[in-house]
């Protein structure tokens, strides 16, 4: 007893000065450095030489017991330990806390970055006080705003950049993390909650070098269908709580905005976590704080698995109306209005969600098509064009991706990453058995010569990380009419068809 | 007005109209008038020379054009004077693709279409600068886009051993696409799935029967 004392007694006296230690990024226009910060009596401090390091190469150092000179870029710094100030070219500069020297490693306070560092380098410095990071260099950060809106069974989170960014999204420890790429980030607020009780909060981290968004869900269990759109300058998520198993699928059929068919009302409301729910059985097994009241207090059905999604791209749009007809049909126009069907068809079984990868006006590029569906994780991938077939009569045939030459897998050691360009190549097989059971379903169709499965070069199929084929219709050529290719009783078979033929492809995956 | 100068006037005159003509042509010609650029008369330079060339052998080429019935590509042979480079054969072999069948088959690359320019690398891969206007008049699809760019590789491949790969170009750039559809980002091999086993189909006449055989063609 007497020895714990004594123990207690010392710890007391002697408290851990390192109460904790954080990462300072410093973000250049060739990459990121991290330099860890100590936290000495509730002050942050930072290494000085790796600090200097950073903005320019340190060319001298004199230390002694209780000082350390420096040159850095032809400037002479002088710091003393336990002084709050310190010299530049002589010249005295006073800051809030006194420099330190801990266990060999010289420490300055977080004010130096603001007070000292623009004045060692004669590059730009963006550091706002309070931050952990600063931009140095011609960057400029993009930052973002941030919007909550209530939908049907759930809620959807805008994020609004100032500029592109790259989206890769991961669940871990019951979060969502939104990795944001390589790019130069800033938050307006680092930390954002909200009174939801789908989404509880929103913090921006880049400890590690990595700006990310980590997504707070206000349940366990809630379905996250993330989406980029304009470019990468928006990224929208939806989070639904999944519809019970049996109860909800029954009911109508019809799904809910998102597909899920929750039939919750106003559920998705910015209110006080558990309140605005009529019935939500899903959400009774995730404890007293969200109990709710269930019909007629039956048992409750466990929620539904996340749906599978499927990605539908139509394909040009915008300003590009793609191929043509002599009667004025674009396949712009053509295949939208066919996706669009196979779309309806597909949710119309509620057992899948769909994302269209373009809508309205908008002509996403090639690329940014494939990363919007990669983002979402698709079970498949359809894209569908029109084009010459070469005949005149109603013809469909199926692609799936077929590179313009063998990848050279043989020249570079496989490696954790899968390249860009070759993402589909390890789908081949999957996309094979799509295009099987699509041109299968589409030679049931009368009048349409659906004809058997092909392999091209297509460019739109090629960075897809999921089952694709590419569809197209024919013939859309200047010099013949398309009126039986844009008859809606006519689109209305083979949309059934294919939505039929990717069906059997995600329930027989699932 | 005195005599002379109704003289000078009289001359005046004829030099004042013919200047003001002048003036108007050099104005139309600077400011409205489209004018070749130097590049494109060099282009036309060399693309004559390749195909007048008679350094080489004389040889009979097997051009590949694309057939509707089939939606395959058939074999069309050709006499052709090779030239002795390398790059002048290429040149004188799209040529040939772009002036069209003779034997019933479609056009692979539309009458519009020009080459800016040819080079051949020492692993054999030719990369082909196309004009823009090989864009224009074209059928885009996936399937007219894949036997157009097919049609080129495998006539390269087949006929000059030295080529064993085709990297497109458009305008001196690396392009995604040719029209929206075929990917354009990486060097083509031949491909001879793309290839007809089949006779061509009619009204097409076969094949002469002095045709140089087709490497790399299945069935052939």
């Amino acid at each position: 007893m007497p020895a714990a004392t004594a123990l207690g007694l010392l710890l007391w006296l002697c408290p851990a000065r390192r109460a904790r230690s954080d990462n300072f990024v410093f973000y250049l226009p060739n990459g990121r450095h991290l330099v860890t910060m100590q936290t000495l009596d509730h002050v942050h401090y930072a290494p000085l030489l790796a600090v200097l390091n950073v903005v320019g190469a340190v060319q001298s150092v004199e230390e002694k017991r209780s000082s350390l000179k420096l040159s850095i870029g032809g400037q002479r710094l002088e710091v003393h330990a336990g002084e709050r100030k310190l010299k530049l070219n002589k010249h005295e500069i006073k800051i809030e806390n006194p420099v330190r020297e801990e266990d060999g490693v010289w420490l300055v306070p977080l004010d130096f970055f603001d007070s000292v560092l623009p004045k060692l380098t004669t590059q730009t410095v963006r550091y706002r006080a309070g931050d952990e990071r600063m931009f140095i260099g011609n960057l400029q950060p993009i930052t973002y705003s941030t919007h909550l809106s209530p939908i049907a069974g759930g809620a959807r989170l805008t994020v609004q950049f100032t500029g592109p960014v790259t989206v890769q999204t991961a669940s871990t420890n019951g979060q969502w993390i939104v990795f944001l790429g390589d790019n130069s980030l800033v938050p307006l607020e680092s930390q954002i909650q909200f009174q939801n009780r789908y989404v509880t909060a929103m913090r921006f981290d880049d400890q590690d070098g990595v700006p990310k968004l980590i997504i707070a869900p206000g349940e366990a269990g809630l379905n996250f269908y993330p989406k980029v759109t304009e470019g990468g300058r928006t990224f929208e998520a939806e989070v639904i709580q999944p519809a019970a198993a049996a109860v909800q699928t029954a009911n109508g059929g019809q799904p809910s905005a998102g597909g899920a068919a929750a039939p919750s009302s106003g559920g998705g409301a910015p209110s006080p976590a558990g309140s605005g729910q009529s019935a939500a059985p899903g959400a009774a097994a995730h404890g007293a704080a969200q109990a709710e009241a269930t019909p007629g207090g039956a048992a409750v059905a466990p929620p539904a698995p996340r749906l599978p999604i499927v990605v539908l791209d139509a394909g040009h749009g915008g300003p590009d109306a793609g191929a043509h007809s002599r009667d004025g049909v674009t396949e712009r126009d053509l295949v939208a209005a066919l996706a669009e069907r196979v779309r309806a068809a597909l949710t119309a079984g509620g057992k899948v969600r769909v994302l269209m990868t373009r809508q309205g006006a908008s002509d996403p590029g090639i690329d940014e098509r494939d990363a919007m569906a990669n983002l979402a994780r698709p079970a498949a991938f359809v894209t569908f064009h029109a084009g010459d077939l070469g005949g005149a009569a109603p013809a469909v045939e199926v692609y799936t991706y077929a590179a313009p030459s063998a990848p050279d897998s043989a020249a570079e050691p496989p490696t954790l990453f899968v390249p860009w360009n070759e993402a589909q190549q390890a789908h081949l097989a999957r996309s094979r058995d799509l295009a099987g059971l699509v041109a299968k379903q589409l030679k049931g169709i009368s009048g349409l010569e659906a004809r058997d499965p092909n392999q091209a070069p297509v460019r739109q199929l090629r960075s897809v990380d999921a089952p694709a084929v590419a569809l197209e219709l024919g013939t859309l050529a200047p010099d013949q009419d398309a009126a039986a290719l844009n008859a809606p009783a006519f689109q209305d078979q083979v949309a059934k068809a294919v939505a039929e033929a990717i069906s059997e492809l995600v329930q027989g995956a699932s | 007005m005195s005599r002379r100068t109704k003289i000078l006037l009289l001359l005046l005159v004829p030099v004042l109209v013919v200047g003001s003509l002048y003036l108007r042509t050099l104005v139309r010609w600077a400011f409205f008038e489209r004018r070749a650029p130097a590049e494109n008369a060099a282009r036309a330079k060399l693309n004559q020379a390749a195909l007048q060339a008679t350094a080489g052998p004389a040889a009979t080429v097997a051009l590949y054009f694309p057939f509707r019935a089939d939606e395959k590509l058939h074999a069309e042979t050709r006499a052709l004077a090779l030239a002795a480079d390398p790059t002048d054969r290429i040149r004188q072999v799209v040529l040939a693709l772009i002036e069209g069948p003779t034997q019933g088959g479609a056009r692979a690359l539309p009458a519009s279409a020009d080459v800016r320019g040819v080079f051949l690398t020492a692993d054999g891969t030719a990369y082909l600068d196309l004009s823009a206007s090989s864009l224009g008049d074209f059928n885009a699809g996936i399937e007219s886009e894949t036997l157009a760019l097919y049609a080129v590789v495998d006539s390269l491949t087949a006929n000059l051993p030295e080529v064993k790969r085709v990297q497109f170009l458009v305008e001196g750039q690396e392009v995604d696409t040719l029209d929206g559809h075929a990917d354009l980002s990486a060097a083509y091999a031949p491909n001879p799935a793309w290839i007809a086993s089949a006779p061509s189909p009619a009204p097409a006449p076969a094949p002469a029967s002095g045709a140089k055989p087709v490497a790399g063609s299945p069935g052939a």
